[in-house]
């Protein structure tokens, strides 16, 4: 089999088919106006999504038949054996290095090339191509399976689109009546495809540029998805954030892609590290001690003019280098929702639920996730850190407004960027596997909440207030059956002794083990490791909380349950689908050695190896170092989600404590959490408005300076032309007809001597001519 | 057919048909229509035959030299002749001034008003843009350029709206200023040239145009001056051999008035006339307005071509002929270029009327073309980064093609909602996505296209600019970089405005009916050309990379020989390991003292 032929051929096909799906629709959906044919375009867009993962599984089973299952990275026994005792930190980094000098990459495999030139100017060329690696084919499958899944419970989710007066009670028109429009299904697959298609080229693209094209695409198919009931204001605002909101995220990745740029010369992924290996031992150099015995040799000023030079140069690109590492993790903060440009996420939540399922939390918000773990051997040690900090931010900052949100979405919501966060802290601490692992395993069970969310949602009628719904566990056993399943599984729920558990138990456990091991060797920044650990109990308590309320207790609103009734099975089997991957997707692979994770760390890209002159004193412990670790933080993790289980349980089922009285307690923090800490209001207030001010002022300056200045200017003009014309009638033409007057009068008086005598004019002749002789007989003489 | 006739024939073609509406009696509007249509069709169809590959007339792509060029005689005592040609710079513009010049007449259906003078003065117009491109003598460009100028005054002052006189005067007024700078400019040039420089004896004896029209004296003259000789100067206005003479010698670096050279006054004449037309900050205010009253097909014509005249300007004639002055600009007219984008977004921002929002978003995106072009960026030991340079100037190229399609498609939306409605305030629209679905949708398609949206054609300009200015000023590139964003902001604020919402909240709702099968073809064009460009960008770069690349590679050439004794010395002075040993001890000494 030969995977280099094979894969581009299976993944670009996987590719190309909701493309497919989406052209045809888009150009056929103007014969699909009449809403009894419109189900013809739900049925194509899940054809081709199926028929892309079908194709991403058989390449999947190439891949693992070609390049195996990978092998549990372990460090050499002895280590290990050394390991067990107690260590001082600094022993441990010692070994930590070592240990990466050893592991130091035998060379990812990868399979990348070109598909076209997209554009070439002079030597530069842009390409449209691909890479693909063992996380690209994990994420295919992923991503084509939770959007197949997606799409089957769409089609029963939007089933009431395929009518003809569907009513929007959110939206009253001037009688005071609910709106009253056509069904439009067909336009929802067609914006679900073409994001499938985006989605899935953002994770193939060979080249950063190619990112940043589909990475702006599914910018896009969010804003048509959040923006589908788009006679509502507040989905139109939501949409407009979330593309604006994202956009500066992406001038930040924009910059980062100019640096990268600038300093590599190249933005493919597949040169990238050859290029930085280029850039590494230069910068490497100036720590090395050798420099400086040649720099006591002779020519002292020269060398160090020189020395000072490429030094500066170095320093400029390792700078540049960090500076494009920063400015891709901004994309990166925008795209994952992480604090400060988390504020579009829960406002997104306006799109139909599906959407949130798949977009909003599944694979678009992962996208930036994906990005770093994409670029990790770009980033130096100082940026890595600050991407450990924003998660660790972003995850406790996002699971305490999950608290106190109201509705059953925007918790999911908020507990999706809170989860970001903690992928994005495990990313930077080290933890690539763990990071890009935890991303997998919340794609299955965050799009399995949401699917129950959207099922609630849907049984009652597009109620979405926590406190009006209750009891609902009658009513809808399998939804709330799966719902919980799901809250396990992000609660992380396990048995450390049989090191058994939901797929969440071992990714949360890898990437806090890996934020321990980080802690252990880096005591300044131990606070990487105690904060996941109290946003654990923070997650737990949340999502059990959405549950109770939801699904136990007595009914709240008495019509809306009477009305209230179970999924249909498309909306079903989906949610088992899911169900099923969020309970097994961490487990190992029957008779292997191997799991998810395994497969995945065949990609693991080499940690950045930057001597960077700021860099602090940092270290990195190689991931299989942590492994040790796993025992020890899964009993700790377990304690702290019970702890917050158990909170829950007493607040809402035992009514232990009545949750009202301590709102009271806490009434400024719990409105402060409630109004995500007055960011947007802080924003608008900060950009917004001086921004529409300066756009005022712009639009002042043309009206009132410019213009003014250009017609008075003409206005001079004309003036300067009038005085000219008033010159030329007073100065010149007066004289002129002055003069031809006086000629005038001259010659009628003169007219007097024209009498017709023939004696006269003889007199006058005489005369004339005996004066003429006078006169020139007088001049002779002279 | 030889290119002469070929290339004249397409140039007067729009002539003969207005020469037959003139002279055809009682012609109805609807026969003027046609008859136009026809002949701009065939006209488009012409310019399109070049692209195919196989005919004896195509035109060959990855080429950088001048195709189908010739010169016959005009005025040859002062060495004016009627040379036209296409490269890579004219003929994508060429293409674009036809096919925009076509959408255009095919959507004045509306205008009943005197239409014999209406498709008259429209078909001149064509030939005049047309002309602008494709002539290669600076003499022949000039007229063209002016000729371009009368009927586009009465297209606007007659057909246009309520201020339609005050708009139309206030164009003619702004861009007879430049051209009467572009006159200077021209003059001083062609009296500082001469053809008998001996640094210009190769291309003398390699060009054919030259060889065909001055050829042999230019020879003689190179060679009398070579034995030392007293020789008549030959002046001339031949673009190409401007461009040599700028590149090659020192004719223009006379010093001429307060210390500043020939070509530094040439060049800031020059760029203020191609500026107003472009048009920059702050020369800007004619275009709103102009937009704002001119009938739909003019502001689509306004906007997709005669704007390009100004780039077009700045890279064929300003930038080549004066590489120094360009240089000595660089930081100028890239700090405009940046402000414009930005003031231009920020004002579009401001507005209320959909017209003249989309008219301030045309300036935003000229800016980029003038970032473009003047991103000559300088290394270290003064060599100057042709790569960059090639790249912005692509991007520019690519920028003027790409808001050519997009822009006329908005203006066109534009006119369509006011056909109907008679109104364009902003904030009395809403809902249309309900009453207009597919009109909607090809529309986001070409907002989005304006917006930069990657797959369309907008992106690629951006990008290349931003890429190619990186290298050029960091901060430069990261402010200007903002514009992405505003441009985001108005174009999904305006779209929210128009087309989302529930119900249309403004006057006459009876009228807003479907678009016709007419109208969405316009448009249906438009966009495929906005995606075919965006998805495969190359198909455009390969007609028109290798010229644009020659011009900047030429440019950085003569800017880098400037400085190379320099760069010889500090390469001597950095690099002392490497040099033998006798080298060593010789700097060692230099240093010491």
């Amino acid at each position: 089999m030969n995977l280099d032929r094979m894969l581009p051929l299976l993944l670009g096909g996987a590719w190309l088919l909701p493309l497919l799906a989406f052209a045809i629709i888009a150009l056929g959906g103007h014969y699909l106006k009449k809403t009894s044919s419109q189900h013809r375009a739900g049925f194509l867009s899940t054809v081709a999504i199926l028929g892309s993962f079908v194709l991403a599984v058989v390449a999947f089973s190439m891949w693992v038949s070609d390049q195996g299952l990978g092998e549990p990275h372990h460090g050499p026994e002895f280590e290990r054996a050394q390991l067990e005792e107690n260590q001082t930190p600094i022993q441990l980094a010692a070994l930590a290095e070592e240990g990466e000098a050893e592991h130091a990459h035998d060379g990812v495999f990868s399979v990348s090339g070109v598909w076209y030139i997209w554009a070439q100017v002079g030597e530069q060329k842009f390409e449209i191509g691909y890479y693909i690696d063992a996380l690209t084919i994990c994420l295919f499958v992923m991503i084509t399976l939770v959007a197949s899944c997606i799409h089957f419970f769409s089609l029963g989710y939007l089933q009431e689109e395929l009518e003809t007066g569907i009513k929007d009670h959110l939206v009253a028109t001037s009688a005071g009546e609910p709106f009253e429009r056509v069904g439009r299904q067909h336009r929802f697959f067609q914006y679900l495809s073409l994001f499938c298609f985006s989605m899935l080229g953002l994770v193939l693209a060979g080249n950063l540029l190619m990112v940043f094209i589909f990475w702006e695409l599914v910018g896009i198919c969010s804003y048509f998805l959040i923006g589908f009931y788009f006679e509502r204001k507040a989905a139109q605002d939501a949409a407009n954030k979330a593309f604006l909101v994202n956009r500066i995220g992406d001038l930040g990745f924009l910059v980062g892609i100019m640096a990268l740029w600038g300093v590599l010369g190249t933005l493919t992924f597949g040169e990238m590290s050859t290029k930085l290996a280029e850039l590494a031992p230069e910068t490497q150099q100036q720590a090395s001690p050798n420099k400086t015995t040649i720099q006591a040799a002779s020519f002292l000023q020269d060398e160090e003019a020189k020395a000072t030079n490429d030094e500066e140069t170095a320093d400029w690109n390792v700078g540049l280098l960090i500076l494009a590492g920063l400015g891709i993790f901004c994309g990166c903060v925008g795209k994952s929702a992480q604090f400060p440009l988390h504020v579009w996420l829960p406002d997104a939540m306006e799109g139909p639920t599906p959407v949130s399922a798949l977009v909003h939390s599944a694979t678009m918000v992962a996208a930036g996730v994906y990005l770093v773990a994409r670029c990790y051997p770009l980033f130096t040690e100082e940026v890595l850190l600050v991407i450990a900090y924003i998660g660790v931010i972003t995850l406790l900052m996002a699971a305490m407004m999950a608290l106190v949100a109201v509705d059953i979405k925007r918790v999911l919501a908020f507990s999706t960027i809170s989860q970001l966060g903690y992928m994005m802290l495990a990313l930077g601490v080290g933890g690539w596997s763990a990071g890009v692992f935890h991303l997998i395993t919340h794609a299955f069970f965050k799009s399995l909440l949401f699917l129950g969310a959207g099922a609630v949602i849907h049984a009652l009628h597009h109620e979405q207030l926590l406190i009006r719904m209750g009891g609902l566990r009658h009513k809808m056993p399998w939804t709330a059956g799966m719902m919980f399943v799901g809250c396990l599984a992000i609660a992380g729920a396990g048995i450390p002794g049989l090191d058994w558990g939901l797929s969440g138990y071992f990714s949360k456990d890898a990437l806090l083990a890996q934020a321990y091991a980080f802690a252990q060797v880096n005591p300044s920044h131990v606070y990487l490791y105690w904060l996941p650990l109290a946003g654990k109990a923070l997650t737990a308590f949340y999502i059990f909380r959405l549950w109770y309320l939801t699904f136990a207790g007595k009914p709240r609103e008495k019509k809306l349950y009477e009305n209230a009734h179970e999924a249909p099975l498309v909306m079903l089997i989906p949610m088992m689908v899911l169900t099923y991957f969020a309970i097994t997707a961490g487990w190992q692979i029957p008779f292997t050695p191997s799991s998810v994770t395994t497969i995945l760390e065949q990609a693991l890209p080499a940690v950045a190896s930057f001597e960077t002159p700021w860099a602090a004193a940092l270290n990195y412990p190689a991931e299989y170092l942590s492994h040790q670790y796993h025992t020890k933080i899964a009993w700790t993790a377990i304690a702290t989600a019970g702890t917050g289980f158990l909170l829950a349980t007493i607040f809402y089922v035992w009514q232990g404590l009545r949750p009202d009285e301590v709102q009271k307690q806490f009434g400024p923090l719990f409105r402060f959490l409630q109004a995500q800490l007055y960011l947007n209001e802080v924003y608008h207030f900060l950009f917004v408005r001086p921004l529409h001010g300066i756009a005022r002022a712009c639009s002042w300056i043309d009206r009132h300076l410019i213009d003014p200045f250009v017609d008075r200017m003409a206005k001079g003009t004309v003036n300067l032309a009038r005085l000219e014309d008033q010159g030329d009638r007073k100065l010149i033409d007066r004289p002129i007809d002055w003069m031809s007057a006086s000629f005038y009068d001259l010659a009628v008086q003169l007219k007097a001597t024209q009498t017709g005598m023939i004696r006269q004019y003889l007199v006058f002749l005489v005369l004339g001519t005996v004066g003429f002789f006078f006169i020139v007989g007088y001049l002779w003489q002279l | 057919m030889s290119s002469a006739a070929l290339l004249s024939s397409i140039l007067f073609f729009p002539c003969l048909g207005a020469l037959v509406i003139l002279f055809w009696a009682r012609i109805s509007p609807a026969m003027c229509q046609k008859v136009s249509l026809v002949c701009s069709g065939l006209v488009a169809l012409a310019t399109f035959s070049f692209l195919l590959p196989g005919l004896p007339w195509s035109f060959a792509p990855y080429e950088a030299t001048v195709q189908h060029g010739f010169a016959l005689d005009w005025i040859p005592s002062f060495q004016i002749y009627y040379y036209l040609g296409l490269d890579g710079i004219s003929f994508p513009l060429v293409v674009l001034t036809a096919g925009v010049s076509f959408l255009a007449i095919a959507a004045s259906g509306t205008i009943k008003k005197h239409a014999v003078s209406y498709y008259i003065l429209i078909l001149l117009l064509i030939t005049g843009m047309l002309g602008v491109f494709l002539s290669l003598d600076l003499f022949l460009f000039y007229i063209f350029w002016e000729v371009v100028l009368l009927p586009m005054y009465f297209l606007i002052g007659i057909w246009g709206g309520p201020r339609k006189e005050y708009a139309a005067i206030k164009f003619f007024l702004y861009t007879i200023f430049g051209s009467i700078l572009m006159l200077i400019a021209l003059l001083m040039l062609y009296f500082a040239s001469d053809l008998t420089d001996p640094r210009l004896e190769e291309f003398v004896k390699s060009d054919t145009i030259i060889q065909q029209t001055v050829g042999s004296q230019a020879l003689e003259g190179i060679e009398a001056r070579q034995a030392d000789d007293a020789v008549q100067p030959l002046h001339t206005f031949n673009i190409l051999a401007l461009q040599k003479i700028g590149q090659l010698t020192d004719q223009f670096d006379e010093p001429l008035l307060w210390g500043y050279s020939l070509q530094w006054w040439a060049f800031l004449l020059l760029f203020i006339g191609f500026a107003i037309k472009l048009p920059l900050v702050p020369v800007h205010t004619w275009l709103p307005d102009a937009h704002v009253e001119a009938p739909t097909p003019i502001s689509m014509i306004l906007a997709g071509v005669l704007l390009k005249m100004g780039g077009y300007g700045l890279i064929r004639i300003c930038y080549p002929i004066c590489p120094e002055a360009a240089q000595w600009f660089a930081y100028p007219v890239a700090i405009l270029g940046v402000i414009a984008m930005l003031y231009g977004a920020f004002a579009a921002l401001a507005q209320w009327d959909f017209k003249r929002l989309v008219a301030y978003s045309s300036v935003s995106h000229m800016g980029y073309v003038v970032l473009g072009l003047a991103v000559c960026s300088v290394y270290a030991g003064g060599q100057v980064d042709s790569q960059a340079w090639a790249m912005g100037m692509n991007g520019a190229m690519f920028q003027m093609i790409a808001h050519g399609i997009s822009s006329a498609g908005m203006f066109f939306c534009v006119g369509m909602l006011y056909d109907r409605v008679k109104h364009r305030q902003l904030d009395q629209f809403g809902g249309l996505f309900h009453r207009m679905p597919t009109f909607s949708g090809l529309s986001f398609g070409i907002f989005f296209a304006s917006m930069g949206l990657p797959g369309l054609c907008g992106f690629i300009g951006e990008i290349f600019v931003l890429l190619s200015t990186w290298k050029f000023s960091a901060v430069l590139a990261i402010v200007g970089s903002l514009t992405l964003l505003l441009t985001a902001g108005y174009i999904l604020w305006t779209l929210q405005r128009v087309y989302l919402g529930f119900e249309y909240h403004g006057p006459l709702p009876e009228k807003l009916s479907p678009a016709t099968k007419g109208e969405i073809s316009i448009l249906g064009v438009l966009l495929a050309f906005a995606i075919l460009l965006g998805i495969y960008p190359q198909s455009l770069f390969r007609y028109m990379e290798a010229t644009v690349t020659q011009t900047a590679d030429a440019l950085a050439e003569r800017l880098s020989a400037k400085e190379e004794p320099d760069e010889q010395q500090a390469q001597l002075r950095i690099d002392p390991l490497e040099a033998p040993a006798d080298t060593k001890t010789l700097l060692v000494e230099r240093v010491q003292p």
